[in-house]
Formats: structure tokens, C-alpha cells, sequence
């Protein structure tokens, strides 16, 4: 089965003015996402996670790579044939405050999208706003208040019905939690799950946050310094990370205490500046197994032999690792 | 908007601010009718024996000017000359600055930058200059004074829109509609525009006072309106030299466009805020 977006050594390098080069924050990026599947995107503030999701939806112009959206290739539309694709694929912001227009009707933000892409007759959209709204978790009468008027948790549902109102394929969601109290996290979590399964719905879950994305995602992506240094089936990455960055985050999360200590590896230092990057592996400053090799040559994505192929495929950019070597 | 009329009217100081309006707006408009005297006419008992302006009486309500005219009824005419330089003038202005502020905001680059250095040029330029350049060009009348004034008064609006639309298009609603699939039309329209609007309003009433002012400076050059058509800067002008003996003759013209100004301040206030779902029904 072809994949709905899969996304090919996509670069985005934002130019500094006034100096030469500029910041890479995403260098040579290729995934795949699935069908009804969801993508959790992890990693530090400043690793190019955001950058990436926007790319994906070409809110970003990439500096080269090429993206492919339910076949048809996106990078290489003009700006407004990739307009009409938007009713496809939508975004969910971190801070619903900010992305939702303060001088706007929940309803006329709601209706907005289909608006835009011209679907319906006026009554035909309101019965679909009024449709959505509940869906969402929102009563009627949210409709004629203002987004100031709603609590964090209300306003990411206004959000998320926006985003889901003209029935997209792909969800490309930044951080859509990360504001909201953890009692409220899940019930959004939750929500995005059940529409996952009523719409059919494809994600890409962007966090730094990987409780949350353990919950919601099928495969995950581990980035650092605007490159994926490891991705695998959620299963894997969080039962069995391979990358020593990975296996830092992972025992970072916190857990109940089970009896059985868990090594905490703390990492030391602060993630590079992307304008000015470690040679080789990005990571080997902090990396407490770094080799000689790590500050020269860079590693290449291995693909590691799996007991369970039908699981996906574990990659896994690091020199611990040699081809042959198992998972 | 009928309901927003509503609340505004429900506020004491916008209520206040629009019967002024209203007023000023009325006499301006029936000036033949509500005007005691013609305000041209000379009157030979106009003046006192020594030739100096005479107080305000039974007989002229608000004194004689220097020339022996009535006051109330060059007030009252006067109106209509700085309701419609104030009005026109700074509306014009404000239309230009938004407009090419919009535009260089939003559009940024080089034909951002290329709009606003020739906006900053405009402004590193003395407007009074400007404004005397531009109307020794044309014959001055009523309506190429307001245009002069516009001319020169736009710049400031096109500096404050430009900062505004470049602060506003970086939030994060502004990618969200445009992650959408919203037009660039769309977006100017519907999601600029509404919030540069307590800005614009500001300036379309905050406008009024200092484009009456310049009417005023111009009228005194001998390049704005032309006497004896009266306006309440002139009137000023005229008559300063009176100051001390004669203060009424400065101060009412004064008050006058004090009390516009004000009133257009009051109501752009009430406005914006009405208009802010956010701040709705504070006051």
C-alpha cells in the first residue's frame, strides 16, 4: 500500500542576514506515513520537529527533497494548487489561544475552512458546524462565544474541529497537548483517537513530550539537530531504543515505581546551536559511548533485522551499530 | 451593527461624544439658518469707539471680531469649513497610510522596504514645507487644502499600520488560516484588517485635532482657506493679535476645536473598544 505522505531527504536551511549559510533545521529527512496511522515526531525544543510538520504541509518552503501527499507530488505545486489541497491535510497549533483569531465566533471559526474551500450551501454548513461541534464535545451554545471565553482543554477542541470539519485525510498536529493540564491532555488525547477511528484519519503527532506520544502513536520518530536519528514501531522504540539518545529520553520518562530500578541517563549539556553543528555524528558531544570515529564520519540510517517483520522496520542512525548487527 | 450602535449609546462618554458631533455636525450643516448675522458682513456698530472688538452682549451673542463681524455666526460657519478639511483631510490621509502600510507590512521584501524609505523620506520632510510647496502648486480651495493636508498627514498612519501588520502577521492565527488554504486576499481582508482597525480608528478621530490645526497654520500663510470664508483656525489666526484685550476671540474658536476633537477621540475610543470582542461592555 502507498503510503498518504511520504516526505524524501527534504531539507529546510533558514537563511541569517548578514552572515553567510545559514541554520539547518532539517537536513536530509525521509518518512513514511501510513494509512490510519499516526507519526509521533519527539525531540528537543530547537531540533527542527516543528519545522519538519510544517514542511509536510508546505506552510514552509523547503530548500530542497520532495514531498508527496496521496500520490500527487506537493513540492512541486505552485502556492495556489497547494491551496486546494489544504481541505486534505490540516494543522493543529500548540497554543489554541493564538492560533484561533480572538475577533471570531467559535462558528465563524468553525466555518471558516469550509468557507475557504467552498463546500456546501450556507444551511448545509451550519448543520455541519452545529454536527461538529458536538462531536468535538462542545455544546451549541459555544458557537456564539468568543475564544477567550473557553478554557484551555475547550479551546484545542475548537481547533480540532476546525481542523477535522472538512473531512481531511492528514492531520499534521505541533505539540497539541503540550499546553493543557495533564487530566486535560487526555481527554484530547483521547478525542483525537476516537476521531482517528471515525474519520479515518491519518496524524502526525509532533511532541517533546514521549508519554504522550507512546499513547498515541504507532510509529515514532526520534529527531536531533534537525535529523531522525532513530525511528521504529512504538513498541520498539520504547521496549528496545537502539540509539543512545533515544535510550536518554526514554529514561527520562517518568514512571511508577514498579520495584525495579531503571537507570536514568542524563545527558549532559545543551543541544548545539544548528547554525553551527558538531562535525559527524551531531550527537557525539553529549553522547556518553562516543568513539573516535563519532566526531568524523558521520552515521548513515542502518535498517535493523527485526524478529517480527511485519512490524515495520527499525532504523537507526548511529556507529554503535554495523550492518548484520540484530535488533 | 445596530447593536454595536447600541452599546455605544449606552456608554455616557461615547453618548456625549456623538451629541457633540451632532451638534457641531447640524450647525455646519443649517448654518444659514441657525447663524444670527451673516458672517461676512461688517457692521458699523461692530466695533467699539477705539476701533477694538467688542464683548459679548445681548445684541452679539459671542462679541465682534477685529473687523467688526459676529462671532456666533463665523463659529457657526466656521463648522462647515473644519468639519469637512477635518473629515476629508484625515480621511484621506488615513486611506493612503493604510493602505500603502498594508501593502509594504505585508508584503515586505523589497517592495516593503521601497515603500517605507519613501515614507520615511516624506516624513524626514517638514510637512509645513511640504504642505506650502504643494499648495502654492495648486490654486488653493477648499478641497486641494484637504488634499494638501492629506498629503503630508498620511505618512505617521502608513509608519504605524506597517509595525502593526508586520506584528499581527507573525501570530499564530495568521499561519493557521493560511494552513487552511486562506487566500492572501482572505487574510488581509478577514483577519488583518479587523485588527488593525482599533489602530485605524485611533488615528481617523485622533487625526481630526491636528489636521483642523494645519488647516489653521495654512489658512494663516495665506495658502489654506481663503478669507473671508471662515474657519475656526483662521479665526484664531486672525485675531491673535487681540489676544489680551480680546480673549474670547481666540478662545472660543479654540474650544471649538477642542470640543471636535475631543469628541471624535471619545467616540474612536468607545469604538474600538466595542468593537474588541474581548474588551466588550467594559467601560
Amino acid at each position: 500500500m502507498t503510503p498518504l505522505l511520504s516526505v524524501r531527504d527534504l531539507v529546510k536551511t533558514f537563511d541569517i542576514k548578514g552572515k553567510g549559510g545559514g541554520v539547518r533545521a532539517v537536513s536530509h529527512v525521509s518518512l513514511d506515513v501510513q494509512h490510519g496511522q499516526t507519526l509521533g515526531v519527539v525531540g528537543e525544543s530547537g531540533s527542527g520537529k516543528s519545522t519538519l510538520g510544517r514542511l509536510m504541509l508546505r506552510l514552509v518552503e523547503p530548500s530542497s527533497g520532495s514531498i508527496t501527499f496521496d500520490g500527487k507530488s506537493l513540492s512541486g505545486l505552485a502556492p495556489r494548487e497547494v491551496r486546494r489541497h489544504r481541505r486534505d491535510m490540516q494543522m493543529i497549533f500548540q497554543d489554541p489561544l493564538a492560533s484561533l483569531d480572538p475577533r471570531m465566533s467559535v462558528r465563524n471559526l468553525i466555518t471558516e475552512p469550509l468557507v475557504i474551500h467552498r463546500i456546501g450551501t450556507n444551511q448545509e454548513q451550519s448543520a455541519k458546524v452545529r454536527d461538529i461541534i458536538e462531536r468535538v464535545g462542545l455544546s451549541q451554545d459555544a458557537l456564539d462565544r468568543f475564544p477567550h471565553e473557553f478554557s484551555g482543554g475547550q479551546r484545542q477542541r475548537i481547533s480540532i474541529a476546525r481542523a477535522i470539519i472538512t473531512m481531511p485525510k492528514l492531520i499534521v498536529a505541533d505539540e497539541p497537548v503540550s499546553s493543557l493540564d495533564v487530566s486535560i491532555q487526555s481527554q484530547i488525547l483521547n478525542l483525537m483517537l476516537d476521531l482517528r477511528r471515525d474519520l479515518n484519519l491519518t496524524y502526525v503527532f509532533i511532541s517533546h513530550d514521549l508519554a504522550v506520544v507512546q499513547h498515541i502513536a504507532d510509529t515514532v520518530a526520534v529527531m536531533y539537530l534537525g535529523e531522525i536519528v532513530e525511528m521504529a514501531p512504538a513498541g520498539e522504540i520504547f521496549n528496545n531504543p537502539k540509539h543512545p539518545y533515544t535510550q536518554a529520553l526514554i529514561s527520562a520518562i517518568p514512571q511508577i515505581d514498579t520495584g525495579q530500578r531503571r537507570e536514568r541517563i542524563v545527558l549532559s549539556g545543551d543541544i548545539p546551536s544548528p547554525q553551527n553543528p558538531p562535525a559527524g555524528c551531531h550527537f557525539h558531544p553529549r553522547c556518553p559511548h562516543a568513539m573516535s570515529i563519532c566526531s568524523q564520519e558521520a552515521p548513515v540510517p542502518l535498517v535493523l533485522q527485526m524478529p517480527g517483520e511485519a512490524l515495520g522496520t527499525h532504523t537507526v542512525s548511529c556507529h554503535l551499530y554495523t550492518p548484520g548487527s540484530g535488533a | 451593527m445596530n447593536s454595536t450602535l447600541r452599546r455605544l449609546l449606552r456608554r455616557k462618554l461615547a453618548f456625549a461624544a456623538m451629541l457633540i458631533i451632532l451638534l457641531i455636525a447640524g450647525a455646519a450643516l443649517f448654518a444659514p439658518f441657525i447663524a444670527p448675522y451673516n458672517p461676512n458682513e461688517q457692521f458699523m456698530n461692530g466695533l467699539s469707539v477705539q476701533g477694538s472688538p467688542l464683548p459679548p452682549s445681548s445684541h452679539y451673542l459671542l462679541g465682534t471680531d477685529l473687523l467688526g463681524r459676529d462671532l456666533l455666526s463665523r463659529l457657526i460657519y466656521g463648522a462647515r469649513t473644519s468639519l469637512i478639511i477635518g473629515i476629508l483631510a484625515n480621511g484621506v490621509a488615513v486611506l493612503i497610510g493604510t493602505f500603502l502600510g498594508l501593502l509594504a507590512g505585508f508584503l515586505r521584501g523589497r517592495t516593503g522596504s521601497l515603500i517605507m524609505r519613501f515614507t520615511d523620506l516624506m516624513m524626514a520632510f517638514p510637512a509645513l514645507l511640504l504642505a506650502i510647496t504643494l499648495a502654492s502648486i495648486f490654486s488653493p480651495s477648499l478641497f486641494i487644502v484637504a488634499l494638501v493636508i492629506a498629503m503630508v498627514n498620511w505618512v505617521q498612519v502608513a509608519r504605524v499600520i506597517y509595525t502593526q501588520t508586520i506584528s499581527i502577521s507573525e501570530r499564530e492565527f495568521i499561519e493557521a488560516s493560511r494552513s487552511l488554504g486562506a487566500s492572501t486576499p482572505r487574510i488581509l481582508f478577514k483577519h488583518l484588517l479587523p485588527h488593525l482597525l482599533p489602530t485605524i480608528l485611533v488615528w481617523a478621530t485622533l487625526g481630526i485635532a491636528t489636521t483642523v490645526l494645519l488647516e489653521a497654520t495654512l489658512s494663516f500663510l495665506g495658502i489654506g482657506v481663503r478669507p473671508p470664508t471662515p474657519s475656526w483656525g483662521n479665526i484664531i489666526f486672525e485675531n491673535q493679535t487681540y489676544f489680551s484685550t480680546a480673549p474670547w476671540l481666540v478662545f472660543l474658536p479654540g474650544l471649538a476645536i477642542i470640543m471636535l476633537a475631543l469628541a471624535f477621540n471619545l467616540l474612536g475610543d468607545a469604538l474600538r473598544d466595542e468593537l474588541d470582542p474581548t474588551q466588550r461592555g467594559r467601560s
